[in-house]
């Protein structure tokens, strides 16, 4: 079986996030709220990936440890948030944790909940992490760090010297919204960053994969 | 990070697996249980895409029952195993 590469490793970042995007642009009208189905389809996601990875583990013994097992959730999980809050946030008029008018924040939050119990779902009883396993977080945090200076740069410097017109909406709450989003999305890079780590290290020869 | 940490082999080598065989045929899960860490570790050891501290070197040569040059050697350019430096010589 191949193993995860970077490629595919983007590609399901990027489709959480494009799931976050529909589910912001989910119909009101519908009985359904974008933040249950969300919320449903982590879950649902979860269930998918343990079977997933028991079969893996069944058939060539080599399914993820513990510690990459969570990053994967927090890739899927932060992507369709980051997405569904980035978007919510990119709507003239929305905005989120507001008790009333068009607010994503019930949703947003309801997909946190999803999302903690597809962690629940996913947790091994051997929750172990070894020095490999730190030495590929401390990776991580570094692309993380960096990522996030980056973009509190960008937003910064937007904040300071874009036209007043443009920035006349960013209110002390979507600041802050914005901020915390940005924050979610150097996790992000930062889950892709560990991830493409082990799957570079996955990518052993057949001998050594089985005993 | 060592080159072997960084993903490129052959510079440091290990007979894990000839060990593991040596001693009944112990499973990677059942290594990896005795030094504590996981069974992806002890794959990626045997691989050679990681090279571990000098802690968990020792706690594998511990479980194996040998020194730690009995079961990590160097490795030259051309990826051949390297003679252990003797007692005493000049380095």
């Amino acid at each position: 079986m191949p193993a995860a590469d970077t490629p595919r490793i983007l590609l399901i970042a990027a489709a959480s996030l494009l799931l976050g995007v529909a589910l912001a642009n989910w119909p009101a009208s519908l009985p359904l709220r974008p933040g249950v189905l969300g919320a449903a389809l982590l879950v649902g996601a979860a269930l998918w990936m343990r079977r997933h990875w028991a079969r893996r583990r069944a058939q060539v013994g080599d399914d993820p440890s513990a510690a990459e097992r969570r990053l994967w959730l927090y890739l899927v999980g932060s992507g369709v948030i980051v997405g569904f809050v980035a978007c919510v946030l990119l709507t003239p008029g929305s905005e989120v944790h507001r008790a009333n008018g068009d607010t994503g924040g019930l949703d947003s939050w309801l997909m946190l909940g999803g999302a903690a119990v597809a962690w629940w779902i996913l947790a091994e009883p051997d929750d172990a992490r070894d020095e490999r396993d730190r030495e590929i977080a401390a990776y991580g945090d570094r692309v993380g760090y960096w990522t996030l200076v980056l973009l509190l740069m960008v937003f910064l410097l937007a904040l300071g010297f874009a036209p007043r017109e443009q920035m006349q909406r960013f209110t002390h709450w979507l600041i802050a919204n914005t901020l915390l989003n940005l924050i979610m999305v150097a996790g992000l890079v930062q889950y892709v960053a560990q991830l493409a780590r082990y799957a570079r290290e996955r990518r052993l020869d057949d001998a050594a994969a089985r005993e | 990070m060592s080159p072997a940490a960084r993903g490129e082999p052959g510079r440091v080598g290990n007979r894990i697996r000839r060990l593991r065989f040596e001693h009944d045929e112990m499973t990677q899960e059942a290594l990896a249980q005795r030094v504590g860490i996981t069974r992806q570790t002890v794959i990626a050891l045997e691989a050679e895409r990681y090279a571990p501290s000098l802690d968990l070197a020792m706690r594998i040569a511990d479980a194996f029952g040998c020194r730690v040059d009995d079961v990590f050697f160097r490795r030259g350019p051309d990826g051949s195993p390297l003679p252990p430096v003797r007692e005493g010589a000049t380095p």
